[in-house]
Order: C-alpha cells, then structure tokens, then sequence
C-alpha cells in the first residue's frame, strides 16, 4: 500500500498545491521527508487531464442520481485507473483534494478530510498571509508566487500526517 | 430500453482551434444546452436526431478540441468514426493550410473508406475572406472530398450535407449486409491490389 | 451487491444498448445517455494516456503487451484474460453507486452500475477502517464475475444474430432476456 500523490485544485480549477512522493529503493525513513517534488507540476498536462477527469465524473455522478431522491448530492468518492485510485474529497468551498494511492487502498474520505479540515484550514484559511484566492490574475509573474501554495509549514505538516499512515508505504 | 434509435453514427468534427467547429451545429443539434467538457476531456457531443426511411438515426456529432495538448487524446476519438467533418476558416490562410494534416491524421487514425467533408467557415465575413472558394473547391475535387463554404448565419447548406453523409453511411451500411460487401468495390475496406496500405500500429485495441 | 443498469459502448464509444435492470438511478433522456457514454469513452482514452505519466516505474510496453495478448490467442485460441482494460479507467466509486468498467480486446465496454459497497462513515474509526480494506476488491470481482457473463451472452446472442449490423444499437429481445438471466 502506497500513497504516491497529493493534489489540491482550486475552485478555478487550478491546481494549487501539488506533492509527488517517491517511494524509491533507499527506504532510509529519515530523509523520507525531501525526498519527492512540491509543486512542480501544477501546470503540466498531466494535472490538467486529471482535472478533466474529475469534473467529467463528477458530474456524470450527479447526473445518474435523481437529486430528489437523495437527501444528500451524490459524491464522487474515488476512481481506479490502471494501478492506481484516486481519492476525492471536494469541500463546500470548492477546494478539491485528491490522494493517488495504489488500488489496494479502499477508502480515503476521512484523510482527505483531515487534509481540508485540520491542516488546510489551520495553515491556510487562518493565515492572515495566505491568500484568499490562488489566482488573483492572469499575470503569469503574479501567478507563480501566489497560485501555489508554498506554505512551509502546510507542506511539512502534511507530510508529516501523510507519512505517519500505516499505508503510506 | 434502447429502443427510441435504430442507427447510431458517429461523426466526428476536426480542424484547428479557433475555426468555429462547435459554432457550426448550434442550429443543428437537438439541444443548444451541452455541458462544457470539451476544455477538460478534449471533446464535446452534440446529437440530432434524423429520420430516413422509416428509420431513426441519432447522429452522435464528438467536436473536438483544436489544441495541441488534446492532440494525442482525439486521435483515439477516430476510431470508429462513420464520416469525419474537417473545418477550416475562409479568414485564415492557416487554417487551410493545415487540412492536409488533418487529413494525414485520418488516414492514420480512422477506418479506411470513412466518408470525410470539407466545410470552409465564416463565409459570411466576405472583406476578411482570404481562402478563395474555387481554390479550395479544386482541392476537395482533386481528393474526391465534398466541399461547402458555411457561416453561422447561414447553416442551412450544413443541415444538408450532413443529411446527405447520413443517407451515404446508411446506404453502405445495408449494402454491406445484404450482398456480399466483397463486389463493393468501391467503398470496400479490403485491399485485394497488394498495395501498401498506411503503417496503422496506434489504432491496435483500444 | 445490486445492479442498477447495464451499459454496453461499441468501440468507437457509442451507447448500443442500455438495460435499467433494477430502478435506483435517475431516468435520463436517450440523447443524455449518449453524451455519458461518450464521455466515459473520452474519459477512459484519456486515463490510459495518463496512468503512465502518474508514475515513472510503470514498465509493461502497451505494445508489446499487446502483441504478446495476441500471441497467446493465436498459439492457443483462446483469450486468457477477456478484460483488456488494464490502463484505463476501471471503476468509479460514489456515494450512492459504483460504476464498472469491462473491455474487450476489441474494444467493446461493458458498463455495470451497481449499488455502493457499504462503508463506515465515522471519522473517529481510522485505524479500523484502515483494516477494513479490501470491500471494494471484492465487488469488484463480484462485477467481473457479471462481465464474464454478459460477455457470453453478447457473443453468443448478439454477434451471432445474422440481422445485427455491426456497432449499431442492439434490439434483440432474446439477448434481453438473457441479460435479465444473469442479474
């Protein structure tokens, strides 16, 4: 059981927060924290063609699904694709949080949960620095400072909490 | 149940970004409403239903998205595909230009004999035209493809071609199943002459 | 584990038949269906695009896994593993279904909407959910062990049918019942 990525998208459908960890073959636990990329590819095909993904079956979910019927709108919990399953948990705000793990993993809800509510919420909604929206333009200068969440202790926090997970490895 | 169709065809809309491809069927599909999937997955659906003969048809129309990250994804949106619409803009020299690559890009990804038609758009926007008419129709001539300028004011000539492509993929569809497609030798998938036939290794399944 | 409905897409990613076995999902209208099919179509083209690029240590050569699949079809005659969907996108998990996805090797999807697997909600049960884990492999087998079927069913009730023409929507009230047989 692995968990092999972090993904945060906006409401604008931007990815703002982006972690890939590596799991390569030096299992030294105490270097585990560097070891994998921040926020490098945010802006790359593959974060875009994921997004689309998710708002295809996103709403393919709520289409299926009479919304009278139901008390609650029907979520989106996870997909498999190939070897991997994507987690998801969208917040009432928007904020979409996706784990990709290995197949082997069923549920995620309460981590990404955790994610949104505890560190998410403590370290950038209570952040008087952080700001409100990621995209505040289309300035592409603007957008590499604040269109990404570079928040140190965000980033160490949840690695901290992702790794300390019996199914992190 | 699946009983309110009796065909099912796919059509398929190609052309660089920015030509006007889903402006052209606004008028034509069943429903103006169509949820944006084309900047996410690449494509959008647009349906009308036709009746030929006695026959319901729902013309399934995937408009594809012109750029260049998609590029990979919408080769696999050919497969399959009974007639193939490659758009280009009369304003736009480029556009033009570049429907020799997309027809490349048929010859490469689509079934061989799929029915193909080549529409010029914004015709309407006659100080800006810049692709003649008679220029592009020897094109289309001289590769066995029909041709029609349209504009979104005017989608009436569209409405007919696309009347026209569905009563031809009928037509073959029957004449394949009733006599043996082997004498069709004119739309006939089968190379009997020992040419080579496009290198097709991507289209392999799925 | 209840079956909703019963989807099968021609390979070129059109609806060819739709049976709502048991009632549970929102009717739609025919034209709706098709814009969903289509989009699970373009949506599973574009996960075997993607699930290389999530991670680098994917090693098997579609290609070549490919070739080696037709090898063994055509030393032995028969197909070892009917699902070739070994890259795209094989299921969906919501709050109120499950979705499955089945291909062929000649690219016809068979699609089973079924109820949820049953999960525990609260929060403060981490640690045994994480044990709890393998409730959706086991549907998951549950569903392939109905793809299996119904792909029996479709070659033997649909592909044999002298009057169905190819990739066209299939009206066979026979295969109907067939398909009520297996659910």
């Amino acid at each position: 059981m692995t968990i092999y990525s972090f993904h945060i998208f906006d409401r604008h459908c931007n990815c703002i927060y982006n972690r890939e960890y590596s799991h390569s073959s030096s299992d030294n636990n105490n270097n585990s924290t560097t070891v994998g990329i921040v926020n490098k590819n945010n802006d790359s095909n593959g974060s875009k063609l994921l997004f689309g993904i998710l708002y295809s079956l996103k709403s393919m979910s709520s289409k299926l699904i009479d919304e009278e019927t139901s008390p609650i709108p029907n979520a989106l919990k996870s997909f498999t694709l190939g070897k991997f399953r994507i987690h998801y948990f969208e917040s009432l705000t928007n904020l979409k949080f996706i784990l990709i793990t290995d197949i082997n993993i069923d549920n995620l809800q309460h981590i990404l949960w955790e994610l949104y509510s505890n560190y998410y919420i403590k370290n950038c909604i209570q952040n008087s620095l952080s700001p409100i929206e990621f995209k505040i333009s289309d300035d592409l200068k603007e957008n590499e400072l604040t269109g990404k969440i570079n928040n140190h202790n965000f980033i160490h926090q949840t690695d901290q909490f992702l790794q300390s997970l019996s199914v992190f490895n | 149940m699946n009983n309110e169709y009796d065909y099912l065809f796919k059509l398929l809309l190609i052309g660089d970004s920015g030509v006007g491809k889903s402006c052209l069927l606004l008028r034509f599909a069943d429903d103006n409403y169509t949820p944006d999937y084309i900047s996410t997955i690449g494509v959008d659906f647009k349906i009308r239903t036709i009746d030929l003969d006695g026959k319901t048809i729902k013309l399934q129309i995937w408009d594809t998205a012109g750029q260049e990250r998609f590029r990979t994804i919408t080769s696999s949106y050919y497969r399959g595909a009974h007639g193939i619409i490659i758009v280009y803009d009369v304003t736009d020299q480029e556009s033009f230009n570049n429907v020799k690559q997309w027809l490349q890009e048929i010859d490469r990804y689509a079934t061989g004999g799929v029915m193909k038609l080549l529409v010029g758009n914004k015709a309407d926007l006659s100080d800006k035209k810049i692709v003649d008419y008679t220029a592009a129709k020897e094109f289309a001539d001289a590769l066995d493809i029909p041709f029609l300028e349209t504009s979104a004011l005017s989608s009436t000539n569209v409405e007919q071609a696309f009347y026209t492509m569905a009563r031809q993929i009928k037509a073959q569809m029957t004449n394949n199943n009733s006599s043996n497609s082997a004498y069709n030798s004119g739309k006939s998938n089968v190379n009997l002459k020992g040419q080579s036939l496009p290198q097709d290794q991507n289209s392999s399944c799925c | 584990m209840k079956v909703y409905s019963i989807y099968i897409l021609n390979k070129a990613g059109g609806l060819i038949y739709q049976n709502d076995v048991n009632p549970g999902l929102n009717r739609l209208t025919a034209n709706d269906y098709l814009v969903l099919a289509g989009t699970l179509h373009g949506v599973h083209a574009i996960a075997s695009r993607l699930t290389p690029a999530l991670n680098g240590r994917d090693t098997t050569n579609p290609t070549e896994s490919h070739s080696n699949k037709n090898a063994a079809i055509l030393s032995t005659g028969k197909v070892q593993d009917a699902n070739s969907n070994k890259s795209g996108l094989q299921s969906i998990e919501t709050d109120l279904f499950n979705l499955y996805i089945f291909q062929t090797l000649t690219g016809i999807k068979f699609i089973l909407v079924t109820s949820p697997n049953p999960v525990v909600h609260n929060l403060q049960q981490i640690n045994r959910e994480l044990t709890n884990r393998g409730e959706l492999s086991k549907q998951y087998d549950q569903a392939n062990e109905v793809f299996k079927h119904l792909y029996i069913v479709y070659s033997d009730y649909v592909m044999k049918d002298p009057f169905y023409s190819l990739d066209m929507p299939i009206k066979s009230s026979l295969f109907d019942m067939k398909v009520k047989e297996i659910i």
